[in-house]
């Protein structure tokens, strides 16, 4: 009987000729959403190899440079001198911190496309570097590119409901349910076989074409990785399936059951998950960015004007890179200290901000559980790598990055002063301070990534089971001998 | 007497106020036509409903071919067909196809010839058989609905209203289908407004009103009466 309906179910679709629209439309959306974020994807890839090359080209070329540049007599300024510490400090330096997509990057673009991937790293202020973007709260900015996860999330909900709305329903308002119940099938069956069939040729071609998509065009891909993405969306759609079930399952017109179900897409689709980022906001709110830029102004003037007392300040604090028996310091080692005076400062603010983030994230990963659209879009998103989570990681290593080259131009700029190499006779030029420009620490690209965490998953299954054990008992009353629902047409 | 193979005692069915069955008796025998008579509103199409399972009585006993829908509502209806004012099928599917899986449904397996025989036996004319039922007049369904009630082999058919809207010579077509149906042994209730058919088709005529049965005329009365007159005074009408 499962093959018998099934078949029949298959021919009446395919007469409508719902199948190969169905087939076109889900390869068409999975090519255009893949190629749209491939590309996206394979961009923001090639800047990051082009930063690379640019380090490693500059490391060469220092290194070729290096037997004329010891052989000359020239006066060399020294921020144009590549081998002086300050200068590549300060002014010269090609160093990145990048953070390359990982080869599931055109499941979800998420925020990537608008935050940063690649920091060009100078001796500045930490918050040039991490302070040079904003963002409202970690849910906003979801819906982003046109890719596999906008399709999963929006569309093919739309795509379900478009072609289940009147699973039953039909069969009901046209007579045929009273007949088939009279010829000995069930309500139940003729539901579950329709909406299997039906989602079946909806979501299995389009997980299929872009799996494909995905093994074949981003060669890394794991396996883990695929069949995260694929166990995603199959839950995301069973839940959408099995609102579809308990929707039908309420024996009502099919116009009513096509209202309903937009009435739900757009509830938990798009008017739940802006109330989220609303509540979010307001919850939680990030500090005013006039204000931090003000603050960071005002300890950058004061540090500035008190140079002497910063500089003491500094001594103080690092004494093992003070100029033996010198009182005076250099433009270097005084903008060394003024750029630590101003990140003290600042630290109060920064940990406003990083205290606002982690609320609002926390607060989000507490409420995406009100919108299994939000659910599926944080955990694609994640799954891309374009989440907030690896940025944070990919934030927190530029930090550390920041501080190793701090570090290091501080601890090397104070040891070529004490050999008095800035300045190693009256009128003279500086002496060659940085030979080999590999000695400048690297950034790591290998930063680690936290796991991601499928327990939102677990709440999408509940759920979708929950709707289906509703449906269920509810058709069943329909099946029954007493059932005034079949009568109604 | 044989045992009668649709029985209905004392049935009786409430919805809200309204009173839509009030202790109604009623039988068929085997090969017998049974048309039901009565005003719109009267409980026919409620009684056929009650004897599809699709409705529970309130009080009262139904049986079918000896089973009682209320009890074993899946075996009783294995015993009987139905055939609605409209045939309700597959539009996009053929004559043949919608036979098929109806037929299928009810776990009867027969070849597509099996099939086709069937539906040339119900007159159905054999460059339809394979087109789309949605280009079937009315009539033509009528003859697929009663090809799944013939490859069913029920003991009972029903009909509700199954003439309505057919034209004469449709109608007499459907008229020799059921009576050669009735020869085959088969127990025919046939709910209908239709007087004349019910006087030439029928071997008892039962006329309800209000829930209730007011009188039956059997053959040899049916031959002797007019059943417009009958019918018009049972229902308070006036001639």
């Amino acid at each position: 009987m499962k093959r018998l309906m099934l078949a029949t179910e298959f021919k009446n679709l395919w007469r409508e000729k719902l199948v190969l629209a169905l087939f076109v439309t889900t390869t068409m959306l999975a090519l255009v959403a893949f190629f749209n974020a491939h590309y996206f994807a394979k961009k923001q890839h090639d800047v990051v190899l082009a930063a690379q090359q640019m380090q490693q080209q500059a490391i060469q070329d220092a290194k070729a440079g290096l037997p004329e540049r010891l052989a000359s007599t020239a006066d060399y300024k020294w921020w144009e001198d590549p081998y002086d510490l300050r200068g590549q400090a300060f002014y010269l330096m090609q160093n990145y911190a990048t953070k390359a997509p990982l080869a599931t990057s055109p499941i979800a673009t998420g925020q990537a496309d608008v935050l940063p991937y690649y920091f060009k790293m100078l001796i500045k202020e930490k918050q040039h570097i991490v302070h040079q973007y904003d963002y409202v709260h970690p849910l906003s900015l979801l819906l982003g590119q046109f890719d596999l996860s906008f399709v999963i999330v929006y569309l093919l909900p739309l795509l379900i409901i478009g072609i289940c709305f009147n699973a039953l329903a039909s069969e009901r308002q046209g007579g045929q349910l009273r007949l088939l119940m009279l010829q000995g099938g069930s309500a139940t069956r003729l539901l579950t076989y329709q909406l299997l069939l039906r989602s079946a040729l909806l979501v299995l071609p389009f997980l299929s074409i872009s799996s494909l998509l995905l093994v074949t065009i981003r060669e890394q891909l794991g396996v883990i990785e695929l069949l995260s993405y694929n166990l995603i969306a199959l839950c995301y759609s069973g839940f959408w399936i099995a609102l579809t079930a308990w929707v039908n399952s309420r024996a009502k017109s099919a116009a009513n059951n096509a209202a309903t179900l937009v009435t739900c897409w757009l509830a938990l689709v798009i008017v739940v998950p802006a109330l989220v980022n609303t509540s979010i906001a307001l919850l939680d709110p990030t500090p005013s960015r006039i204000h931090y830029i003000d603050s960071l102004r005002a300890a950058s003037d004061d540090a500035q004007k008190a140079s002497e007392k910063t500089l003491a300040q500094y001594f103080q604090d690092h004494p093992e890179l003070a100029k033996n028996g010198s009182g005076s310091s250099d433009y270097a080692t005084k903008k060394i200290a003024t750029i630590n005076s101003v990140e003290r400062a600042m630290a109060a603010e920064d940990l406003r901000f990083l205290t606002a983030q982690q609320a609002q994230q926390h607060n989000a990963q507490k409420l995406q559980y009100l919108s299994p659209a939000l659910i599926a879009q944080t955990l694609l998103v994640d799954l891309a790598g374009n989440g907030l989570a690896r940025h944070h990681a990919f934030m927190e290593e530029v930090e550390a990055h920041h501080q190793a080259l701090q570090g290091f131009f501080a601890n090397e700029i104070a040891k070529a002063n004490q050999r008095g190499d800035f300045a190693p006779c009256e009128g003279c030029s500086a002496k060659p301070t940085l030979t080999d420009l590999a000695d400048i620490p690297q950034f790591s690209s290998d930063f680690v990534t936290p796991e991601n965490n499928y327990t939102p998953l677990i709440w999408l299954l509940l759920l979708a089971v929950g709707l289906l054990l509703i449906a269920k008992r509810r058709v069943n009353k329909i099946d029954s001998a007493n059932n005034k629902e079949v009568l109604v047409v | 007497m044989t045992t009668p193979v649709i029985q209905i005692n004392n049935l009786q069915k409430r919805f809200g106020e309204y009173q839509a069955l009030q202790g109604l008796n009623l039988s068929v025998h085997q090969g017998e036509i049974l048309a039901l008579l009565g005003p719109n509103g009267a409980g026919k199409t409620t009684t056929i409903n009650c004897l599809l399972g699709f409705l529970q009585p309130d009080a009262g006993e139904i049986t079918i071919a000896g089973i009682n829908p209320q009890h074993d509502v899946v075996t009783a209806r294995q015993q009987l067909a139905y055939i609605p004012e409209q045939v309700a099928l597959y539009p996009r599917l053929s004559g043949l196809e919608n036979l098929a899986y109806f037929s299928k449904m009810a776990s009867i397996e027969k070849t597509d010839e099996a099939f086709r025989t069937l539906l040339s036996e119900v007159k159905l004319p054999s460059h339809a058989v394979d087109k789309p039922v949605a280009t079937y007049s009315k009539g033509m369904r009528q003859k697929v609905g009663i090809a799944i009630a013939l490859a069913k082999q029920a003991k009972a058919l029903i009909l509700d209203e199954p003439t309505s809207g057919l034209d004469p010579s449709a109608s007499h077509e459907f008229s020799q289908l059921i009576q050669s149906l009735a020869k085959q042994g088969v127990a025919i209730l046939m709910a209908t407004h239709d007087l004349y058919r019910a006087q030439e088709d029928a071997h008892r005529v039962a006329i309800i009103n209000q829930g209730q049965l007011v009188d039956t005329l059997v053959y040899e009365q049916l031959q002797e009466v007019q059943l417009e007159s009958v019918y018009l005074k049972h229902i308070k009408v006036g001639v």
